[in-house]
This record gives C-alpha cells, sequence and structure tokens, in this order.
C-alpha cells in the first residue's frame, strides 16, 4: 500500500519564470520556509519577490487579463514593462511547481484503473506554466504547459479561447471533429470540450479526449469487453506518465497483455495526459489560489507612522504593500491578537505596542520598552520603528488573521518583504533573523506553516540566520540564500543558490558581497 | 573544536587574538558554532565582546576569505609537547607559541613605503577578488626598507615568528639569488639569512613558514609591475609623456595589449634606466626557463626604453581618490586579465592574504 503524505507545508514548492525582466532563461525559484533573496540594486531581487503580490492581485481582482500587472498592492505597468525584449518581445512564461503526490490524490477521486501513484516517484513536482505574449499594451494568454514526470503537455489557444495546438512531448494531437474552448482571463483557465454536432459543453470534471482515447485503447482491450466498459475506461482513466503506461495499461481491466506495445501505450498515456488537463488545471487553481491570496507583502518604501490616525471601520485583515493602515490594523486588534502582536514586536525590538483614541475619531500609536509604563507616540522615537512596525503587523496579520474567505483558506501563508531592516540598527538588522526564524517554528491557531521570502541588504541578518543555524534553532534546509547576479552587458539576470551547513556556515558565499567596493 | 573547558583555558589567547583581531593585526576567522560556544563558555571584557559581535555579523565574509587563503594557523589544545605538522592549508601553533605570532604586527617590507607600496598595495587588494577573498579583508601596513637599509630593518624587525612580506626590486635579468651585489635584494636576503628567516646558503627564497614571505619583483623593478592598461591610463594624462609613449609604442606596437613573449621582454628592461646595457637583456633572454630569441636590434631598442618617473605618485594617488580613481581600477582589473602579469600579481596577492589578512572595516560603532 502506498501511502503518501499529502500536506505538510506549504504545496507551492517553486515559481518558475523564463522572459521575465531579466530573467529571459527558465529561472526556478525554490520556496523554503524562510527564503533570502541577496544582490545589488536592480539585479532583479524585487521582481521576484513581488510575484506573490503580482498572483494575489491577479486572483483577487477580475480582470481581462490572467495576469493583473497593475494594482494596488504592486505596480508593474502592462505587460511590455515585465516582458523581456529582444528585438522582438519574447514569449513571458511564469510557472508554479507543486508534489506531484497531492495531484495523484485528486486524479484518483475521479480515475479508473490503476491509481496514479503507483507510477510517480513522491518527490516529483508538477510543473504548471502559463504562457503570455504582448499584444501591444494587452496581456495574452496564448497557453499552458503541464509537466509530469518529465512529460510535457501543451495547450495553445487562439485569441478567442479556441484551443489550436495540443500536444505532448512535441508531438501533435487533434480533438477529432469538436472544438476545445478556454476562458483566458483565468491564471487556470477552464478547458472544456464543446461538441460540434450538439453543442454542448462538457463539465470542467470531464475529461477532454474519451472518444480518442476508446479508439487508442480498443486494440488493446479484449475483442468480447462490451462498449460502455470501454466507453467508461475511456471516460475515467487516469493519467498514466509514458515512463511506465506500457505497465500501467496492462494493469487496465479487460486489457490484453501482449498486445500492449510501447508505441500504443505511449498514444494511450499521451491521451491520457490531455484528457486529464482540464481535472489537473482545476486542481491547481484549488490548491494555489487560496495560497496566493491569503499571502501578505510588505513593500520596501514603508509609510512613516503619523501622529495621529483616524478612525476607519474597515475590516483591516491585511496591512496595504506599504503599511499605510498600520494603526488601524493594530487598533483592531482584540486582547489576545495584541497579546501575540506584541510579542512579534518583543521579540525584534524589546518594545510594546499600544494604540490609545486620542481625540474623537482618532487614535495614537504608542510605543514603550517592555516592563516600562512610559509609552511614547511612535512618530517621537527612532525612525527605525515606524518602519519596523508594518513588516510585524503584516506578518502578524498572515498568521493571525483570515480573509474570511472560503476561497482563501489555508493554513500554510505565505510573508514576502522587502528589506525589512530599513533604518535598523544592525543589532535590531539580527533580532528580525530571530523574528522569522520564530515565524517559522510557530503554529497558530489558523496557520500551520509560514513560508517567508525576504528580500535584504543585511550582512547582519544573514550572519544572525547562521548562528541559528548552528545553534539549531532551524535547520539548514529550511533555509534557502539566493544570490540574484545581474550580467549588465547581457542585462542578463540569475539566481544562484547557497545553504548553510549545519555549523551554520555558507561554504560557497562569496567574500566581500556587502562591501562597498 | 575545543570543548568547553578547553576553551576556558585558552581564555587569555583567545582574548589576545580577539583584540589583535579588532587591532586589525590578524583575521579571526571562526564560524557560527565556534563563536556560540566561546560565548557560552567565557565571559569577555567590553573589547572582546565587541570584537566578538564583529566577528559574528562577518563570519561568512571571514570563513570565505579563510578558504581562499593559501595557508591559516590553527591554535593547538594547551601542553602540546610540539606543534603538528601542518595538514591542507592549515599550520599549527601552540598556544605556548602564539604570543611569539602576536607580538609584532605584520607589516609589508618595502625599499620605498611610498612609491612601491602603493603600487604593490593597490594591486595585491585588486586581485584579492580573484582569490575569493575581499580587498577589505586585508590591512597592509607599510614598512620603509629605504634603499639598501633595508636589510638593518629587516634585522630589527624580523624573527621566525614574524607574519608580513617583503618585496624587493630584482634589478637583474639573471636568476636570483643571488641578488646583485650592493643591490636592495641582497641586503634584504641576507638579513633574512641572518635572522633564520631563509636557510642559509639556500639559492632558493623559501621562507621559514608560509606566514612570512621574501619576493622579488617579476620584472627589473617595480615600475615593470605596473600593468600596461594601468600605464596606458597615465600616458593619457600625461600629455608631457608622448615621447615615452612613443617609444614604447615602437618598441611594442600593440601596447598596452602585450603579448607573452612581449611581456617577457618587457620585464627584462630596466625601466627606471635608459642606459641599461642591451647584451644584459640579451642574457637575460636566453636564460628564461623557455627563452626568449632577442636579436641585437631589439635588444638595442628595449634597452633605452624607460617610463617617466612620475608614474608611480600617479599611480599611488589614483589609487586612492579622485577622477583617475574608478578609471585606475578599471584598467587594474584588466590587467589582472593579462595571462602571466595577471597570474604573477595573483600568486604575490595569495601570499599577501596569508600574511595581512585583517578587516579594514572594523569600527566602534
Amino acid at each position: 500500500m502506498i501511502v503518501w503524505e499529502h500536506r505538510d507545508r506549504l504545496m507551492l514548492k517553486a515559481l518558475t519564470v523564463e522572459n521575465y525582466r531579466g530573467f529571459r532563461e527558465k529561472t526556478v525559484f525554490e520556496l523554503k520556509p524562510l527564503t533570502v533573496l541577496l544582490g545589488r540594486n536592480s539585479s532583479g531581487k524585487s521582481s521576484l519577490t513581488r510575484l506573490i503580490p503580482l498572483f494575489q492581485q491577479s486572483l483577487t481582482r477580475s480582470s481581462a487579463s490572467p495576469v493583473l500587472w497593475s494594482s494596488d498592492a504592486v505596480d508593474m505597468g502592462n505587460i511590455c514593462d515585465v516582458i523581456t525584449h529582444n528585438d522582438d518581445p519574447l514569449e513571458l512564461r511564469i510557472g508554479f511547481r507543486i508534489p506531484v503526490g497531492a495531484l495523484a490524490h485528486f486524479l484518483s477521486r475521479y480515475q479508473f484503473g490503476p491509481p496514479p501513484q503507483l507510477y510517480l516517484d513522491q518527490d516529483e513536482e508538477v510543473e504548471y506554466v502559463i504562457r503570455l505574449s504582448a499584444d501591444g499594451a494587452r496581456t495574452k494568454f496564448d497557453g499552458i504547459d503541464i509537466t509530469i514526470a518529465g512529460q510535457v503537455l501543451s495547450i495553445g489557444w487562439s485569441k478567442e479561447g479556441v484551443v489550436n495546438k495540443i500536444a505532448v512531448d512535441g508531438k501533435p494531437y487533434k480533438v477529432g471533429d469538436d472544438e476545445l474552448i478556454v476562458e483566458p482571463a483565468s491564471m487556470f483557465p477552464e478547458i472544456t470540450r464543446k461538441r460540434r454536432r450538439e453543442g454542448d459543453v462538457r463539465r470542467r470534471y470531464a475529461g477532454l479526449m474519451s472518444e480518442e482515447l476508446s479508439t487508442a485503447l480498443d486494440p488493446v482491450i479484449h475483442g468480447r469487453t462490451a462498449k460502455d466498459r470501454v466507453k467508461h475506461l475511456s471516460d475515467t482513466i487516469a493519467f498514466l506518465p509514458k515512463r511506465s503506461a506500457r505497465t500501467a495499461v496492462r494493469e487496465l481491466p479487460n486489457v490484453v497483455a501482449r498486445k500492449v506495445t510501447e508505441a500504443n501505450s505511449a498514444r494511450i498515456s499521451d491521451l491520457s495526459f490531455i484528457h486529464n488537463a482540464s481535472k489537473i488545471v482545476t486542481f491547481l487553481q484549488f490548491e494555489l489560489t487560496p495560497t496566493f491570496m491569503s499571502a501578505a507583502y510588505i513593500g520596501p518604501s514603508r509609510a512613516s507612522g503619523n501622529r495621529f490616525d483616524r478612525i476607519q471601520e474597515l475590516a483591516v485583515n491585511r496591512l496595504d504593500a506599504s503599511g499605510a493602515n498600520t494603526a488601524m490594523y493594530v487598533y483592531s486588534l482584540n486582547e489576545q491578537e495584541r497579546s501575540s502582536f506584541n510579542d512579534l514586536l518583543i521579540r525584534a525590538c524589546g518594545h510594546t505596542l499600544k494604540v490609545d483614541e486620542s481625540g474623537v475619531g482618532h487614535v495614537s500609536v504608542k510605543i514603550g520598552r517592555l516592563g516600562q509604563a512610559h509609552f511614547e507616540n511612535i512618530t517621537d522615537v527612532g525612525f527605525g520603528y515606524s518602519q519596523l512596525v508594518p513588516v510585524i503587523a503584516q506578518l502578524h496579520a498572515v498568521r493571525e488573521r483570515a480573509l474570511g474567505s472560503d476561497e482563501a483558506e489555508t493554513r500554510d501563508v505565505i510573508f514576502a518583504v522587502e528589506q525589512p531592516e530599513l533604518h535598523l540598527h544592525p543589532a535590531m538588522q539580527a533580532s528580525l533573523a530571530d523574528l522569522f526564524v520564530g515565524a517559522i517554528n510557530t503554529e497558530t491557531s489558523l496557520v500551520d506553516s509560514t513560508t517567508i521570502i525576504v528580500e535584504t541588504h543585511s550582512e547582519t541578518f544573514i550572519s544572525q540566520l547562521g548562528l541559528l543555524v548552528a545553534e539549531k534553532a532551524i535547520e539548514p534546509s529550511s533555509i534557502a540564500i539566493y544570490f540574484v547576479d545581474k550580467d549588465e552587458n547581457e542585462e542578463l539576470s540569475r539566481l544562484r543558490r547557497v545553504d548553510f551547513n549545519a555549523d551554520g556556515v555558507i561554504e560557497e558565499w562569496p567574500a566581500g558581497f556587502f562591501s562597498a567596493i | 573544536m575545543l570543548s568547553e573547558v578547553e576553551l576556558r583555558a585558552h581564555e587569555a589567547i583567545i582574548e589576545r587574538l580577539l583584540y589583535s583581531h579588532l587591532a586589525q593585526e590578524h583575521l579571526l576567522c571562526l564560524s557560527p558554532l565556534e563563536l556560540l560556544k566561546l560565548r557560552g563558555a567565557i565571559q569577555f571584557g567590553a573589547q572582546a565582546r565587541r570584537a566578538l559581535d564583529i566577528i559574528g555579523r562577518r563570519q561568512q565574509d571571514y570563513l570565505a576569505s579563510l578558504r581562499s587563503a593559501p595557508w591559516h594557523m590553527a591554535l593547538m589544545p594547551l601542553g602540546a609537547a610540539q606543534a603538528k605538522q601542518p595538514i591542507g592549508k592549515r599550520y599549527y601553533t601552540r598556544p605556548e607559541d602564539a604570543h611569539k605570532w602576536l607580538a609584532r604586527r605584520p607589516y609589508l617590507y618595502v625599499e620605498n613605503a611610498s612609491a612601491d607600496g602603493a603600487v604593490l598595495t593597490l594591486l595585491v587588494k585588486a586581485a584579492l577578488p580573484l582569490l575569493g577573498s575581499s580587498s577589505e579583508l586585508v590591512v597592509i601596513r607599510l614598512m620603509h626598507g629605504g634603499g639598501n637599509t633595508i636589510g638593518s630593518v629587516l634585522e630589527d624587525n624580523v624573527d621566525q615568528f614574524t607574519i608580513g612580506m617583503c618585496v624587493c626590486d630584482r634589478d637583474t635579468t639573471a636568476f636570483i639569488p643571488p641578488f646583485p651585489v650592493g643591490s636592495t635584494g641582497a641586503s634584504a636576503h641576507s638579513a633574512l639569512i641572518k635572522k633564520g628567516m631563509v636557510p642559509d646558503g639556500s639559492n632558493a627564497l623559501q621562507t621559514k613558514h608560509p606566514f612570512f614571505h621574501f619576493v622579488a619583483t617579476e620584472g627589473w623593478g617595480i615600475e615593470n609591475t605596473v600593468g600596461p592598461k594601468a600605464l596606458e591610463l597615465f600616458f593619457e594624462q600625461a600629455d608631457e609623456c608622448r615621447e615615452a609613449r612613443r617609444a614604447l609604442m615602437e618598441a611594442f606596437p600593440t601596447f598596452p595589449q602585450l603579448s607573452d613573449s612581449e611581456r617577457k621582454e618587457w620585464n627584462l628592461v630596466n625601466l627606471k634606466s635608459a642606459s641599461q646595457r642591451p647584451e644584459v637583456i640579451r642574457q637575460g633572454a636566453s636564460a628564461l626557463p623557455d627563452a626568449v630569441a632577442v636579436s641585437e636590434e631589439r635588444a638595442e631598442q628595449l634597452a633605452v626604453l624607460t617610463i617617466p618617473g612620475s608614474v608611480i605618485p600617479f599611480v599611488k594617488e589614483a589609487s586612492l581618490s579622485g577622477r583617475y580613481h574608478k578609471p585606475l581600477l578599471a584598467a587594474v582589473k584588466a590587467d589582472l586579465g593579462l595571462p602571466g602579469y595577471g597570474d604573477s600579481i595573483r600568486a604575490m596577492a595569495e601570499r599577501a592574504l596569508t600574511a595581512f589578512a585583517a578587516d579594514s572595516r572594523i569600527n566602534f560603532a
């Protein structure tokens, strides 16, 4: 019996980009519980960090494009500002990787025949790539690629959403006389088969290639098998990876083993992949939408604290990217939440925060050293505090505040932050590492796991992580350090991953990285 | 890694090491784990705590530089009868001897601290990133030799536990040692023999241990050590030196590009003097391991080549600041990419890294 752990930490294992700003080459950005991006200015760190709010705003807001480049969280202009240009604009590819095990579980609910888990390696990942191009300033969604166990399914469609290309590992397939149609305004478009004769459109969970599979299965199925049974099999067949297709096809009911060849099993595998494409995309949507919708982001340009803030009766479950509504967030906390918020703040800087009503309709945020009765208005203390508090508030929000939408429900959250160390003394920068590691290591009533993406220029932050690894406060495998290197001549950004060893040392650390020279 | 008890036993020497780190004399490299153990085992004073904080903050840089150095020194536990033989890049010392190593600051001994020292410091620092270290992770203190008096300076300052480097002009096209009689190199060499740093009767420049180096310039003198692109930068701003440049261009038509054989010729030329004897160049060329044929006519052409005396002051000034600072750094970087020349500077930088590793960015803020 195969028992796969369906859910451990965050399902999203990696993001991939190609022809995305400076990342002309395919770049895999693997996410670990603490993912740190380092690099010189304009090397491309922020482009990667901002993928999180970019997907969040794309999934939250309705738009005609699958990716909403410009909205409240991030403003990237339009696709022409994002896509890498050579002489001509190239095709922008953005991908997501999740463990194949979860997908196999999902598919096995609908499948008939051997479960996909039998033929997939638990460590493998599914990659889903959306292919975009520029149509003037508009984003054109050209198609998707899905890669499972090294097998690549490509589906492309016209501007009107009519599928005009289906290929598995480059081999083209057709859909009889019917049409496959998609709704290209979503990152996870529904793919359905529209029968030309009857004019009906199948449900999203229906397979796409029943007829073709039936024809492909016919030569290997025992001749006396009832037509209905063959139809049922072809309607409900699971994805059979090509590398094990011959064995898998032989496991199907009523199949005559000796009739199964490399060639016909490979075709059945390809068709089973296309057949299940709609289910796979639906599954990815179920898994990834809550991940991005519940994520939180704080940018590098943060609002300074105000002496007074007007009370607004809006629900504040997330801060905006500049932390402008920090005061209202803190004001909205109940006693228990305020306590957990102050726990984070104490860890970061040894202070606590309170919000006093300072007049009719106004509040003021006050900060004081732990254990002291005296609190000062946040505008009267060092500027660093006003820059730190939004970071902590957003980290608190993502862990303690659900977004109140069923669609966004997840217990594994992502927090992306750019330069949390702004205006902080090195000692406090080190405390940020303690804070983030503490957040990763602890659950809340709403959240099982927190994944933190940090873009930083802080040497102290990295060194403190080394000490925390040496102290065994965090496993080295839970941290990914990326250097974003930009070749200025080629205008090409590349990611380079380094890791801590068990002693907290980064063996491939480039000496002088934080030097001025 | 020493145990907690052993660490406590080493408290004094560890505090001394931390102080020398803070004083930018040496680079004390501790892994995060070692740092934690030290903090847990010993209650340090304010300066030592500060040094530990700095080491903690820059540990990854320090450890990367340590990995790139050809040698580093490791402290043995107390009570060892004798130091262990070196293993890999690690040279062991007994704590009982450590105070001797720490007694003197590491110095770069040169004939002329102002001129030679500036050029060598610039080149070494520029080459360090190519080794995997950082230009900010060496502190080069210069000791002025004053020509032939460098011998006495070395005699006064060097013993078998001295860390540092001495760089002398070759002043010949022949093999060294022996250096030409009466030259700075000869004076330094005999002083180092006297102090036991170079074995008596030795024909090599090999020193007693890998933390003190005796180096002769690869070319005739320090002027030959200025890379061609750096020299070209000098000519670009020194209009009055166009005659010297023209002569160089005639002798080396692709200057500042130099082929391998041209570079060998370049090194044979005494660029300080226009009265070099041509046969010295020819003899030197034929004595090279991969000999270069130099005709009489060519030797005569090379023998009269000089570079202006203002080159070294220009390099010195531009190495610190000014409008030519960045162009000079770029020129030196390009020079370091030249085969042969770059290799020789990198070799010198490797030695300097062993002798002068220290954090130049230390402050008490």
